[in-house]
């Protein structure tokens, strides 16, 4: 799973050699602080904890084994880290949600051609924080229900109407945007 | 008409490239945030660094005594594996008596520029690994590394005082040719 160019990365940073610890960064910093702020919103506590991700992935470096790839390994930390972060703020609070709230209209595919994904990002920004978390990691990340609800301690039902709460409300978001224009 | 979900899945590369990032102030905060460790390492090489000039040089010609290094290294190797300690000591031991025998038999750096490059270079690989000790106490492959550079130095300095010797003794052949 690891790389010839990671596995060298890899094994200069665990003997303290800067520079690689410097390139590791360089090249996983960006896609992890996306993850981070999409999940905790604010800028300044996306870089934060991105931080400390890799401060954790150079301290935990030795124990990567190479069953997934290091990118896949530090996201995992990354979504850990930002969890953390909003379990400790009391934010990440997850209501089980009434699926027959969810308005028919959300199966509907009226949408336009194409979409800037910077439009999606900042919209994915705006949800509430459970549908937002659990639309974060199923779609975005590919974790599976089961795996969510084991991550967020709620039901596998409790993830998948999060899911589509979260869907129909980034829909409408969408929509407002691009019929607004 | 699009399917959502499948175009962001299409387009999920391009969520990781949104919002500006100044990657370099980042990683010189996060080198900042981690001073301590870093700024030890750095000042300790730094130290090291002018150690090293006297002592791979100097100390071989002048009997210097045990390197201040070398006790720092036997004290962790105590705590870690007493064996090897006990092996890292002779290995100084044997070191520093070939410093003393360079330092007698008077041989200068100019003899030999490029086995005494070769001691400067192990002397920085040794502060390399010493710093790794540092923070991977418990990595084996580090401690053998450490007793690694011992004796390439150990080998190194034979082949220093084997070298000097034959040259010695051709020039004597050849002075006692010409009498």
């Amino acid at each position: 799973m690891i790389s010839k160019e990671n596995q060298l990365l890899i094994n200069k940073s665990l003997s303290g050699n800067r520079l690689a610890q410097g390139d590791i960064y360089r090249k996983y910093v960006k896609a992890m602080y996306h993850i981070a702020v999409r999940m905790v919103v604010q800028p300044s506590v996306a870089k934060d904890l991105t931080q400390d991700v890799f401060v954790k992935v150079f301290e935990e470096l030795d124990r990567f084994r190479g069953e997934s790839t290091l990118g896949a390994w530090i996201k995992r930390i990354t979504i850990n880290v930002c969890l953390n972060h909003l379990r400790r703020k009391g934010i990440l609070q997850i209501d089980e949600w009434d699926d027959s709230v969810l308005q028919v209209a959300d199966e509907s595919n009226d949408m336009i051609e194409e979409i800037d994904m910077k439009v999606v990002h900042d919209a994915i920004k705006s949800l509430p924080v459970g549908s937002r978390t659990v639309l974060t990691l199923y779609l975005l990340e590919g974790y599976r229900h089961n795996e969510i609800a084991e991550i967020l301690e709620i039901s596998v039902s409790t993830s998948k109407t999060q899911y589509r709460r979260g869907k129909q409300l980034l829909k409408e978001k969408l929509k407002s945007i691009y019929h607004n224009d | 008409m699009i399917d959502l979900e499948k175009y962001i899945r299409s387009h999920r590369s391009e969520l990781d490239d949104i919002e500006d990032l100044n990657i370099d102030e980042m990683w010189g905060d996060f080198n900042e945030q981690n001073r301590p460790k870093s700024k030890r390492k750095y000042g300790f090489y730094l130290a090291a660094a002018i150690g090293i000039i006297l002592i791979g040089v100097v100390s071989v010609l002048s009997q210097r005594p045990v390197l201040n290094q070398d006790e720092i290294i036997h004290e962790k190797l105590t705590q870690a594996d007493p064996r090897l300690a006990e092996e890292q000591m002779g290995l100084v031991k044997m070191i520093s008596d070939q410093g003393a025998l360079i330092g007698q038999m008077g041989i200068e750096e100019a003899a030999f520029p490029e086995l005494f490059q070769e001691l400067k270079v192990l002397d920085s690989l040794q502060l390399e690994a010493m710093s790794d000790l540092e923070n991977y106490q418990d990595r084996k492959n580090l401690w053998k590394t450490l007793l690694r550079n011992y004796k390439s130095k150990a080998r190194v300095l034979e082949l220093m005082i084997y070298e000097f010797d034959k040259k010695e003794n051709e020039l004597n052949y050849e002075s006692s040719k010409q009498i």
